[in-house]
């Protein structure tokens, strides 16, 4: 007990601003025109006030012509609305070269290699004089759209105001604009909200049309308004459709074929549905361990088995599982997952004969699933005309086949129906770096545990187990889901997604403990830990007398050299990072 | 399955953290404090909270974690109401497994010093036992590895640079000597070698392809200038049992330049193994075996083993000594042979001298033969290696009417040599003939070898020769040593036939009647103008005055009463026999004796083309018996003949085997001694069977023997007759020593040349065999790796040379020889 | 494909059997190889020794790299996968060159011994080792639910808490003592006792198996409200049994290093040693 526990205060939400200089003018600014003008302000919660969302969650941000304000395919976590001026939404993609995309920042050799001897004895240890820096640092990080490395198509530039602002912008932009498809958006509209409120990746680059302000809103604070105000709830939503309808029916394969005609007729008559609970952690949690019948009955019905097929469902987000009768129970035969789609064949099949073929399987959403609908006529119509016979021929289901060998017979056979099973049940599937291990070779020698803790700082990462089946076990490690659900609720944005590859990480300086992000976890794998000081006592909140907390969870060792350290760790090939959509790689590892 | 232990929500578990060097005690009972040992490992109990205060309350802070907030709440003190009690934390089992790391690697390094520190150092880093051989001898590393001082820096530059086979391969040495160059391959000497080399680079071979591998992969030289250290391929400290000498045949032609897979594939035919050099007594076997034996058929020996047995070493076959093997048909024509003339008056015209006005004192005139080579090497080296002889080369001394004033200064001194040799022999006798040959020797005569070569030659039969052929030569050489030379004697116009001067040749003539004991005495009284001065008491004349007068009077000797008196009496003794041998001798008939010891001279003289006109060697005897006087044993002079000969007793005759030994070695003067003994026909006709081998630069050797096994020599190939008998088939030994008749053996032997004994080949390595070579298969059949082995070191030796191992230097190192030295 | 799903029909070779496989080549090839190299040299009248000496100790040095790598996890050296069978297989070939290095026959010298032996234990913990590490993790998945090593005392008094209460329980609602006298006499020991390795590991535990048998032989005296503790009574044994096996296991699994380890450097040292002296003494290549 040889000295005091350091005490500060417990960190609060916006004690990191999203833009370090917002000023309460600025908010005064924006509060006069519109559309903030229109929103009703005492429809707000005290705990946070429009005017404390502006201050806090958002920033004014400018960019010149050809400045890249978004790009497609990063993650991120705010919406932009436009003050003045305009901007190009690019909707084909564009090569990576030109728009400059960065690796994430990596340790180099001797900075990894120095781990070895900076590794404070006691679990946890923060130093919090280096913390109120490293938080400013963070803060600036944030207000940037990327650091950017020089190339043939990107130039960067530091605008005169904020030097430490650092902004790509794109050269011979007309050309650009000439050879992609674009959209212009003017004033008052805005854009990134589909990432900003669906956690998913940018679906289309943004750059500067001429000069121009930008409001920027971090998610947490879009989701206040959103919530507050209903004018922008319904706007946000009709955005929303819009804009990732458009984008989604290019990026299906057989859609994006089509005539232009045919594709308008799609556009047009596409329906929108939504299945499950937007943040469906919670009933998971609480159903967590029952019987599989129950779970089933919990999942949202979409569509069951012999009804008829009223046209094909596109998964926009979220999981959807396919499932067949299997005497008194249902099989579950495989997983939708963004992107995919289900209905074809059943359409295919009843095309051009009088007698109707029922759709073969059920389907549910597993949480919360985004669909699109295309309507059956509409398909019969303009899509399958587009089919050579022989793909038609492929795609009809003969009745003589029981059960027809398809797709699904093929992922079950991989995986094995209870393997199948376990994963869709346990939700598994939303990983994308999931770690399994395989209880049969692995002997409990915890290198992996000790290579997670040297390489963080000597904390462990992951906790070495979890539930199994078939000696398959899925540690109790962050899977960096497709479908982070952690970051709904996240006070501060603290966790976040890495900009390039998507690891869900958290931002420890700004990390106010306040365990949402572990609670919202459906898999239990972000632990809340206690920090301490040099010395290993609790650095206690001078208030509450309890420890300062921080959530902490496995950031896939995104700042280290290798990669994740426990992969590579384990001597028995016990151990792997795996993509739960790379279904040919899970089922090797599972089968070998 | 049901979980009932494990539980995944995060409100219920901390991560396992491995790494922590300590572990709550309470760990053990379940209830591990949140806060957790210190670092080094000190309990930091505290409360289960750290309580709040709220306004004048305490609250209890206990998450849900440890079990949520207490129902107690914290005391009023503001203490938590649930301290953790202090424990005793626990390392982890990975500091342990550190700990016990460092343990062992303390013990492994304590261990080390002691072992390595210790007394018992040695004992611990042998890494071995030595094998038997060695076990006894080498009680210290030192005794086989150079000792080093241990300075750190001796020791790097030992592990990493110093070769040290090299320094301890001498040490070796202190109890094997392998002869001149030890450490060369073979033992053989750099240029044979490189001839070896030479040679072989001719040769095709086959190597297997692990030979091939293994040459590739071979460093020949170990050792500076191709040496080979002996670690190369003795290896020591494998155990007691282990052959430390063995190599495989692929380790010993790794060096070979001819390389083969066994001596059946590949190993070269024998060239003419086992016959390697002429055999050392001429014996055709093939004449013998198809020609003599079935003429002799009484005598004819019954198998090989009648000649030749097996030596005790069991290797070499010996031949039986001549008394076993030869004697029985060839003791006759030793004795029978020739005798040699050893000493003799050469034949000098004094008439020329005497005109030249050169003096020489008396001098025989019948004389007139050459000299012996026997002289040349005793009249001394002014003689023999002065320009006397090269003089008078070519020179008829006996007829020195056309010689130029030098030759006939060369004669006279010659002359006058002839009379100090008698001189001095018949004053100093057998020491001065000593002198004399170790003047005209090599040097390094052994006292036995000189004793031989003089031990036979009779002084008194000298003594008598000399009185009879110069009664005045002992005053006539002190005269002569004084400076005062005889008168030159008148010289007459026609060519004297009898000399008018008064000789002391004819001087028994005129009264030959009454020529009695006293006879010496009458020609004193009688002789009107002697020149003798003083009439010797007749005392003296019994006494044969004539020898012993001058020795009182004349000049005084060297050497006072070197003639004893004994040697008078025994100078009497040896005219005894003569006297016998011709009672009455007849009336004087000089001429025709004359001529005939002439003849008879010419025939003993040593001129070798007389030899073999006189075929029958029973010629001499019958005149020996009337004409000759006997002296010692062998010894011989015709009746006033000028020479002195020697006829062999026998096989082995110890003078003439010594005169052949010496002429041998001899030099310039010798080869006349050699060429004389060395014809086939030459006396005791030993070269009819001894041949004669030429020593480079050793002069010439007489084989006295056959071949005998040598002690120390370490042949390349080595072969064991006794192992072998048994496999002999009923061909006995032709099962593998094929008789060749058609061999050319005898010419090898015979003089070239038949007019001239001097053509007899003198190589050994030039020569053919009685027998057909050995077929390589005759070994080849049964030694084969299954049947009798063929490895290389089965047939061969790889130390090869004559050398003794020298054993004196092992009582240094010996135990047992170094505790009796102790005593 | 229709669906986005990537999927191909080729069917699996298991990864790992191929690389045994090729290891496996991979290494009689090279001890084939070393034996050729070890009689040429020796036909050509080198010290063989020397050379196998050198490339024994490279190994032995080589081969504990392996721990090294173990403390740099963060640095992009190879899969420790990859590092484990490239010690394991090195290991093989580090025993055949050592039975060349002593020309197949046990060594004389008294230093050299205790080379060869040290030797040895490396060698056999390790192959020890690699047996464990294959025989034990499928059945140790096979006996029951995985345990962290760590946790088992908390685990275990867990149990005994939990089932404490439940006899406690037992008593109180159906005030009767069957299975608490049962507890006593027979349970407690059992829950309260770790067994021997051998116990837990030697097949199955027969404790557990009897206990089992005997509780179902006390359902006679059982009413229903008992019969359903007896069950939950059972699920606590099988756990139990469960724990001991896993905390055996384990324990074994970590053990086998406490040896394999520490005996490496002592065996490092002694090596340096022996190659200096025959250095010295032997002479060179």
């Amino acid at each position: 007990m040889a000295e005091e526990p350091v005490r500060i205060s417990k960190p609060k939400r916006w004690d990191i601003p999203f833009g370090k200089d917002m000023t309460e003018a600025d908010v005064e600014m924006l509060m006069q025109q519109a559309p903030f003008n229109t929103i009703d302000a005492s429809k707000f919660p005290a705990s946070a006030p429009l005017w404390g969302i502006l201050l806090n969650d958002a920033q004014i941000r400018r960019f010149e012509n050809g400045d890249i304000i978004v790009r497609e395919g990063d993650y991120g976590n705010s919406a932009f609305f436009i003050i003045n001026g305009a901007v190009q939404v690019i909707l084909d993609s564009l090569p990576p070269r030109m728009l400059g995309r960065r690796e994430s920042q990596k340790k180099n050799f001797f900075q990894s290699l120095a781990q070895l001897w900076q590794r404070p004895p006691h679990p946890e240890v923060r130093d919090y004089v280096q913390r109120k820096a490293a938080g400013t640092a963070t803060a600036e990080v944030n207000a940037r759209t990327s650091g950017a490395t020089a190339t043939a198509d990107v130039e960067v530039r530091t605008s005169g105001r904020k030097t430490n602002e650092v902004s790509i912008f794109l050269q011979d932009v007309p050309r650009i604009l000439s050879e992609n498809h674009t959209a212009r958006l003017e004033e008052g509209e805005m854009f990134g909200e589909i990432a900003a409120l669906g956690r998913s990746p940018r679906t289309a680059t943004v750059i500067a049309d001429g000069r121009t302000q930008l409001l920027e809103i971090r998610w947490q604070g879009l989701r206040e308004i959103r919530r507050y105000a209903p004018e922008w709830k319904a706007r946000l939503d009709q955005l929303y459709r819009e804009r990732s309808l458009d984008k989604h029916l290019r990026a299906t394969e057989f859609l994006n074929k089509l005539a232009p005609e045919a594709f308008k007729q799609v556009f047009d008559n596409t329906r929108f549905e939504t299945y499950g609970d937007f943040e469906w952690q919670s009933t998971y949690h609480s159903g967590g361990d029952d019987a599989p019948q129950g779970r089933l009955a919990k999942e949202p019905l979409i569509f069951r088995e012999g009804d008829y097929p009223d046209g094909i469902v596109l998964i926009r987000s979220g999981f959807a599982r396919v499932s067949r009768k299997y005497n008194h129970g249902e099989r579950t035969l495989r997983y939708l997952g963004r992107g995919q789609f289900i209905g074809l064949e059943e359409i295919a099949s009843s095309w051009k004969s009088d007698e109707v073929v029922p759709l073969q399987n059920t389907l549910r959403a597993i949480g919360y699933v985004d669909l699109l609908v295309i309507p059956t006529a509409i398909v019969q119509e303009h899509i399958l005309p587009q089919f050579s016979a022989a793909e038609i021929q492929h795609l009809q289901i003969q009745p003589s086949e029981e059960p027809a060998l398809d797709l699904e017979q093929e992922i079950t056979r991989k995986l094995g129906p209870d393997m199948l099973e376990f994963l869709v049940d346990n939700r598994t599937i939303n990983g994308t770096a999931t770690m399994l291990i395989d209880l049969d070779r692995c002997t409990r020698c915890d290198d992996c545990v000790r290579a997670c803790a040297s390489t963080h700082n000597n904390n462990p990462r992951f906790i070495r187990h979890g539930r199994e089946m078939n000696a398959i076990m899925v540690t109790n490690a962050c899977m960096h889901c497709v479908d982070p659900v952690c970051m709904i609720g996240c006070p501060t944005g603290a966790i976040h997604r890495e900009s390039f590859q998507g690891q869900v990480v958290i931002n420890d300086d700004t990390c106010i403990g306040c365990a949402t992000c572990a609670n919202s976890c459906p898999y239990d794998n972000i632990q809340m830990v206690d920090t301490r000081d040099r010395s290993g006592f609790f650095i206690l909140d001078e208030v509450a007398r309890t420890p300062i907390m921080k959530a902490t969870k496995c950031d896939l060792c995104i700042d280290q050299l290798g990669g994740p350290a426990c992969a590579r760790a384990c001597p028995h090939d016990a151990l792997i990072r795996i993509d739960m959509r790379d279904v040919d790689r899970l089922a090797t590892f599972i089968n070998r | 399955m049901r979980r009932l232990l494990d539980h995944l929500s995060f409100k219920k578990n901390r991560y396992a953290r491995p790494t922590q060097e300590w572990i709550c005690g309470h760990t053990y009972e379940g209830r591990p404090c949140p806060l957790g040992p210190d670092a080094r490992g000190g309990c930091r109990h505290s409360g289960e909270c750290f309580p709040a205060r709220s306004g004048d309350r305490w609250l209890c802070t206990r998450r849900e974690a440890d079990g949520g907030k207490c129902t107690e709440g914290p005391l009023p003190s503001g203490a938590c109401s649930h301290p953790i009690p202090p424990c005793q934390p626990k390392p982890a089992l990975r500091r342990t497994r550190g700990k016990m790391t460092w343990l062992v690697v303390a013990l492994t390094l304590s261990i080390l010093l002691l072992t390595l520190a210790g007394m018992s150092r040695r004992t611990w880093i042998s890494p071995g036992e030595l094998s038997v051989h060695h076990a006894t001898s080498a009680k210290e590393c030192e005794d086989c590895h150079t000792p080093e001082k241990s300075k750190p820096s001796s020791f790097t530059h030992l592990a990493v640079i110093k070769k040290r086979a090299d320094e301890d391969s001498h040490l070796c040495l202190k109890c094997h000597s392998l002869g001149q160059q030890p450490f060369s391959p073979h033992g053989a000497a750099a240029p044979a070698l490189a001839a070896f080399t030479k040679h072989a680079a001719t040769e095709k071979s086959q190597p297997p392809l692990l030979l091939r591998a293994g040459t590739a992969a071979a460093s020949v030289s170990r050792m500076k200038s191709g040496e080979l250290a002996c670690s190369t391929c003795h290896q020591e400290h494998h155990g007691k049992d282990f052959n430390i000498a063995h190599l495989s045949e692929t380790q010993c032609q790794v060096c070979h330049r001819v390389q083969f897979a066994s001596l059946a594939k590949g190993h070269p035919e024998f060239a003419n193994y086992p016959y390697l050099r002429r055999t050392r007594i001429y014996f055709d076997h093939a004449t013998h075996i198809q020609d003599h034996f079935p003429a002799a058929k009484d005598k004819q020996p019954t198998s090989c083993q009648a000649c030749h047995v097996p030596a005790v070493s069991g290797g070499k076959m010996i031949v039986n000594s001549f008394e076993q093997a030869c004697a029985v048909c060839h003791t006759d024509n030793i004795s029978s042979s020739t005798p040699v003339a050893f000493f003799r008056i050469p034949g000098i015209d004094v008439v020329s001298l005497a005109r030249a006005g050169i003096s020489i004192g008396q001098w025989p005139k019948e004389a007139d033969d050459k000299l012996t080579p026997f002289m040349e090497l005793l009249l001394g080296t002014d003689i023999s290696g002065g320009k006397v002889l090269a003089v008078l080369k070519g020179k008829e001394l006996g007829d020195l009417r056309s010689a130029d004033p030098e030759q006939l200064a060369a004669a006279s001194r010659l002359a006058w040599a002839v009379k100090e040799f008698l001189y001095d022999f018949e004053v100093e006798g057998q020491p001065f003939l000593i002198k004399r040959l170790q003047e005209g020797l090599p040097p390094g005569q052994s006292g036995s070898q000189l004793t031989a070569l003089t031990g036979g030659i009779p002084r008194a039969g000298f003594i008598a020769a000399r009185k009879e052929w110069m009664p005045d030569l002992m005053r006539e050489v002190s005269d002569y040593r004084r400076g005062v030379l005889p008168p030159v004697p008148p010289v007459p116009k026609a060519p004297p036939k009898p000399a008018p001067t008064p000789s002391p040749a004819e001087k028994p003539k005129p009264p030959p009647s009454d020529a009695d004991i006293l006879g010496g005495a009458e020609s004193s009284k009688e002789s009107s103008p002697p020149p003798k001065p003083g009439a010797p008491p007749p005392t003296d004349d019994i006494l044969g005055g004539g020898g012993a007068e001058p020795a009182k009077t004349a000049a005084p000797p060297p050497k006072p009463g070197a003639p004893p008196p004994t040697d008078d009496i025994l100078g009497g003794g040896a005219a005894e026999p003569a006297k016998a041998a011709a009672p009455p001798p007849p009336n004087p008939a000089p001429p025709p004796p004359t001529r005939g010891s002439r003849r008879k001279d010419k025939n003993r003289g040593p001129a070798p083309e007389a030899a073999p006109k006189s075929g029958e060697p029973a010629k001499p005897t019958p005149e020996a018996t009337d004409e000759t006087t006997w002296m010692a044993t062998g010894w011989f002079r015709a009746k006033d003949g000028f020479t002195l000969s020697y006829r062999p007793s026998g096989h082995g005759d110890p003078f003439l085997a010594a005169w052949f030994n010496a002429a041998g070695v001899v030099r310039s003067s010798g080869s006349g001694i050699m060429q004389t003994l060395a014809a086939p026909s030459g006396p005791g006709s030993c070269a009819k069977c001894h041949t004669v081998d030429q020593v480079p630069n050793a002069g010439m050797r007489v084989n006295w023997t056959a071949s005998r096994p040598e002690a120390n020599a370490h042949p390349f190939t080595k072969f064991s007759h006794t192992t072998h008998l048994s496999l002999m088939t009923e061909k006995g030994c032709q099962t593998c020593h094929v008789l060749n008749p058609s061999s050319k053996f005898a010419t090898f032997f015979q003089p070239t040349d038949a007019t001239d004994p001097t053509t007899v080949n003198h190589d050994p390595t030039h020569f053919e065999s009685n027998f057909a070579p050995l077929p390589k298969m005759q070994c080849g059949s049964c030694h084969t790796p299954r049947i009798a082995g063929d490895s290389c070191l089965r047939c061969h030796n790889y130390h090869t040379g004559t050398f003794a191992t020298d054993m004196s230097q092992v009582a240094r190192i010996h135990p047992i020889a170094a505790a009796q030295e102790k005593k | 494909m229709w669906t986005g799903l990537q999927l191909s029909s080729t069917a699996e070779v298991n990864p790992l059997h191929l690389r045994r496989v090729g290891f496996i080549a991979g290494l009689i090839a090279a001890s084939a190889i070393a034996w050729g190299i070890d009689i040429v040299l020796s036909v050509s009248l080198r010290q063989a020794a020397i050379y196998s000496g050198f490339l024994l100790l490279t190994l032995v040095l080589g081969l504990t790299l392996f721990n090294s790598r173990k403390k740099l996890p963060f640095l992009p050296l190879a899969r420790a996968s990859t590092w484990l069978q490239i010690h394991i297989y090195a290991g093989f070939f580090c025993a055949f060159i050592f039975l060349l290095h002593v020309r197949f026959s046990p060594p004389h010298g008294p230093l050299e011994t205790l080379l060869a032996l040290v030797f040895c234990v490396v060698i056999l913990s390790g192959f020890f080792g690699i047996f464990i590490s294959r025989f034990f993790p499928s059945r140790m998945a096979l006996s029951g639910e995985p345990l962290i090593y760590e946790r088992i005392p908390a685990y275990r008094r867990e149990i005994q808490e939990n089932v404490e209460a439940l006899i406690r329980r037992a008593e109180t609602e159906t005030q009767s003592s069957t299975l608490a006298d049962f507890y006593l006499s027979q349970l407690r020991p059992f829950f309260h006792r770790l067994p021997s390795a051998l116990e837990a590991l030697g097949g199955m535990d027969r404790r557990s198996g009897r206990l089992l048998k005997e509780l179902t032989a006390l359902n006679r005296y059982l009413n229903d409200a008992e019969k359903a503790i007896a069950a939950e009574m059972r699920d606590w044994i099988q756990t139990t049994q469960n724990l001991h096996y896993q905390y055996a296991a384990q324990r074994l699994l970590k053990l086998w290093l406490f040896v394999h380890i520490p005996f490496t450097y002592s065996l490092i040292l002694i090596a340096l040693v022996h190659a200096a002296l025959a250095l010295i003494y032997a002479g060179k290549v």
